[in-house]
């Protein structure tokens, strides 16, 4: 870790808080413990990096460099091998600190997922698996070898993706494809090494189809691909996801992230994949929480040291700040727990329940933690008034 | 007049949230009569009765 100066920690929650660890394995605690060490550098970067709209370098340094962009990536090709609800629990202990960091390893950590638990699908042929087994071998030796970061940005302004095939395209040429098109909030850009694209292969006289869905993983450096625009948003300015454009990007079958008809074949049976914004959002809110607690007590670094706990008035809305984030943490670590391929109606439901009130909930718990802390609050350089953006970012 | 148990509710986990263990005895409120039920592990005043 690259710590340079000491930085005097507010206190903040740790996961015996609120999870039962006899619940989790001792690899997880250990990763959540290297989190909560590295946090307090963490949060004092996060203001600079906020001001700027720039992008947490020096955090990913720092995560690179303790392993976690193997996090999710198979013990066999060097990785940890978390399961989804593991690197859930981890992803929500970075966001205590930045937000910004939180979101944008998900987009790194996803890729990864996708390729390891698409592949052990059941659903796919053994000829599949064949076909998969080396271009997944390549992004996991990048993201450890190389210590390549990866984004994943599939928005593209406006254009439902689920119901309508992707206007990103792709058209056959000799020895590859040639991919045209636009991706929107392209979290990460002009800072990843590896951008995974998702596009439309298109065919003469055929129309587009979700069934001709492809994966390709694109180089920063490729002819043809930009990163355009500003970026000077209210929340999340640490995400840096400025536009992408991509002009006759050429790829290769090695570029695939997964081979031709495994996305459609996948994805849509393996639902909590979608749902990985959340453990940023429960972060956010957790750690605008422990800011309240610090702030009545009067331990919030820099700020005088005036107990406030005596009043009634935020005593009642601290008890309703812990008895939604109480309820938002149960449900969402079950429905995170239960994450596999293929789950049950109910499983899904909760899955459902869980974002939804895990995004719900911070819009909330921030507003009281707003109401609470009162004018303090609006301060750019206390941490409660990034909870806030970033919160309302997610919205 | 006695607090509704939600307001109860609010007052134990409110004085959980905010004060140590060992605080709990002297932190203010006028909801003190409500509170004399309030768990508090090993060392607030119900060890007496144990």
């Amino acid at each position: 870790m690259n710590v340079q100066t000491p930085v005097a920690a507010m206190p903040m929650s740790m996961p015996a808080d609120y999870y039962d660890m006899t619940r989790v394995r001792p690899e997880v605690a250990e990763a959540m413990r290297k989190i909560n060490a590295m946090g307090p550098v963490f949060a004092a970067r996060a203001k600079a990096v906020d001001d700027e709209a720039s992008f947490p370098v020096a955090n990913y340094r720092d995560l690179a460099e303790a392993g976690f962009l193997g996090l999710s990536i198979p013990q066999e090709f060097g990785g940890w091998g978390f399961s989804m609800g593991e690197y859930a629990m981890v992803g929500a202990e970075i966001a205590k600190y930045c937000g910004a960091t939180a979101l944008t390893f998900n987009m790194h950590n996803s890729s990864m997922a996708w390729s390891r638990f698409m592949y052990d699908m059941p659903n796919l042929t053994e000829a599949e698996r064949a076909e998969f087994a080396p271009l997944r071998a390549r992004q996991f030796t990048r993201a450890m070898k190389e210590r390549a970061i990866y984004s994943q940005p599939i928005s593209e302004g406006g254009q439902n993706w689920t119901s309508k095939p992707n206007q990103t395209q792709c058209r056959a040429v000799e020895g590859g494809w040639k991919i045209n098109g636009f991706k929107k909030f392209a979290s990460l850009a002009g800072y990843c090494d590896y951008y995974t694209i998702v596009c439309t292969e298109v065919f003469e006289g055929v129309e587009p189809r979700h069934e001709d869905t492809m994966l390709f993983v694109v180089h920063k450096d490729a002819p043809g691909l930009t990163v355009k625009g500003d970026w000077d948003p209210l929340g999340m300015r640490g995400t840096n996801s400025r536009d992408l454009i991509l002009k006759d990007v050429f790829v290769t079958a090695d570029d695939l992230l997964m081979p031709r008809g495994i996305f459609g074949k996948t994805l849509p049976n393996w639902p909590h994949m979608m749902a990985t914004l959340s453990p940023t959002y429960m972060g956010v809110a957790q750690g605008a929480y422990d800011f309240t607690i610090a702030y009545l007590k009067g331990q919030v670094p820099g700020q005088p040291p005036i107990d406030r706990r005596m009043y009634a008035t935020k005593r009642v809305a601290v008890s309703k700040m812990y008895a939604r984030l109480a309820n938002m943490r149960a449900l969402w670590w079950q429905a995170f727990s239960e994450a596999k391929g293929m789950p049950s109606k109910a499983e899904v439901m909760r899955m459902y329940a869980a974002q939804y009130n895990v995004m719900e909930g911070v819009q909330e718990i921030t507003a009281l933690a707003i109401r609470t802390c009162g004018g303090q609050s609006m301060l750019k350089s206390l941490p409660l008034n990034g909870c806030t953006a970033t919160a309302a970012a997610g919205r | 007049m006695l607090p509704y148990t939600s307001e109860i509710m609010e007052d134990y986990i409110g004085v959980l949230a905010l004060y140590e263990m060992d605080e709990l005895d002297s932190a203010p409120g006028d909801e003190g009569g409500a509170r004399n039920s309030l768990w508090r592990g090993d060392s607030g005043s119900l060890k007496a009765l144990r």
